[in-house]
């Protein structure tokens, strides 16, 4: 093939296509009129234009759709596993945010803590009363998860809800203050620390030194008890 | 497959019957079943684009897979600029490139220019051999058959970069512009590398359907013998 027959026959092809300019077009329209080679190459672009989408759609057609329901069980479990990776890497994001944010892991910390108490005793700057007040949970607290539905107002004693009742309470807001002791089952302590046993659903540990009644009543006259 | 029919699971009702638009919407607000009927509108001609780039069941199952998946992903993203099927379609375009790129298992040979290509030598062009218009009377079954077998054979016989530009612009329709975008080359490499694969591909199918085409005279008996079907040649003699 020579190269200019070679260059007018790739013309044929584009003006097929559409895609010569106008004066190209005529051109080649001119010479497709004087060679019948030339057209009878068009002609045959059309026939294996027709031949091609035949067998594609022909293809298409002849897979099962049991096949394409087998592909779509994959996509399924594909989609799920990269939701799952997505939410793998918001956990590494949180991760972040604990570390960046660990400075503030205590104060928070006991204030989450303030939601599993079941006594606080809570003595305000501007509290001249001595006495604090008092609140009672069950034995059943120690399940008691952060989403609550009423906080322990301060100054409010609640009514102990039913023995093996489990019982939220609400995220308190982190107020100036300290917990120092808790109360349940008739038992008052003191907080020796707070540990947190991720990927449990306990989530945080209260470790409590048992106040003795003498120590109590120091602890009352001397100092703040929350 | 079961149809996914109404769904309220995200407050969107949609059905099979529903337009892109609004099962893109639906989707998009955690509608599996909109995802599920966009799947199941498009599933046999995105299958047939990347078949015809990889010419293979399994591995164009796969590339719809993956396509899909990578929609899910990106639905976000689609911004109704162009038809949702033009955005399908790139996708999965680009998935088979892929595919080809990572499993390079066939020896890309292809013709860029005359000289490469070589005339055919059996049916030369200029020779007078009739074209492929001369099939107009093989229309029986059989021989439909087997014509479109000669087409499934000599479109698997072309290079990948053959085929790509053939199924993007015979099957997909894209423009040259599109076409050269997508396979990262310019405006006349396209118009050169889509004359050369048609040429390919008719040489190839004229070796295969010789013995249909009205009229026809090979030039050279013996070579032409050889590439002939067995069905073919036994046709020719019964008188």
């Amino acid at each position: 093939m020579s190269e200019p027959q070679n260059a007018r026959e790739t013309q044929v092809s584009a003006l097929f296509d559409s895609e010569l300019d106008e004066a190209t077009s005529a051109e080649v329209e001119r010479a497709l009129a004087d060679d019948p080679m030339l057209s009878e190459d068009l002609e045959d672009f059309g026939h294996l234009k027709r031949a091609i989408v035949a067998d594609l759609e022909r293809e298409a057609s002849e897979v099962p759709g049991a096949r394409f329901e087998q592909v779509w069980d994959e996509i399924e479990r594909g989609i799920a596993a990269s939701t799952a990776e997505s939410v793998q890497e918001n956990r590494g994001l949180r991760g972040l945010f604990e570390t960046l944010l660990s400075g503030w892991r205590a104060p928070l910390t006991v204030g989450a803590a303030a939601c599993v108490v079941a006594v606080v005793v809570f003595r305000g700057p501007s509290d001249g009363d001595d006495g604090g007040l008092v609140a009672t949970a069950p034995d059943a607290v120690e399940t008691a998860g952060p989403a609550a539905e009423a906080p322990p107002t301060p100054g409010v004693k609640e009514a102990p809800p039913a023995a093996g009742t489990l019982v939220s309470y609400e995220r308190p807001e982190v107020f100036d203050g300290e917990v120092e002791a808790v109360e349940f089952s008739g038992v008052r302590g003191q907080i020796l620390q707070i540990t947190d046993q991720e990927g449990t659903q306990r989530g945080l540990t209260i470790w409590i030194d048992e106040i003795e009644d003498e120590e109590e009543e120091e602890a009352a006259d001397g100092g703040h008890r929350i | 497959m079961s149809s996914a029919s109404t769904s309220t699971a995200s407050g969107i009702v949609v059905s099979p019957e529903s337009d892109d638009e609004s099962l893109v919407a639906a989707a998009l607000n955690g509608n599996s079943a909109a995802f599920r009927v966009l799947y199941e509108r498009y599933q046999r001609r995105l299958y047939a684009v990347a078949f015809g780039y990889v010419r293979n069941r399994d591995e164009a199952l796969e590339i719809l897979q993956e396509t899909f998946i990578k929609i899910h992903r990106n639905l976000h993203r689609f911004e109704g600029n162009s038809s949702l099927y033009t955005w399908f379609y790139r996708i999965t375009s680009n998935a088979a490139k892929d595919h080809l790129r990572r499993n390079k298992r066939r020896t890309s040979y292809e013709f860029e220019d005359g000289r490469a290509e070589g005339r055919d030598e059996t049916h030369p062009v200029g020779n007078g051999v009739s074209g492929l218009g001369r099939l107009g009377t093989s229309s029986g079954m059989t021989q439909q058959r087997e014509i479109m077998a000669a087409v499934r054979a000599s479109l698997d016989e072309l290079s990948d970069n053959h085929r790509a530009v053939l199924t993007m612009r015979e099957f997909q329709g894209l423009s040259y512009e599109e076409m050269a975008a997508q396979m990262e080359c310019s405006m006349g490499t396209i118009m050169s590398r889509l004359f050369h694969a048609r040429k390919n591909l008719q040489k190839k199918l004229r070796a295969r359907l010789a013995g249909y085409i009205e009229d026809f005279e090979p030039p050279a008996e013996d070579q032409n013998e050889e590439r002939r079907p067995a069905s073919v040649r036994k046709a020719e003699a019964t008188p």
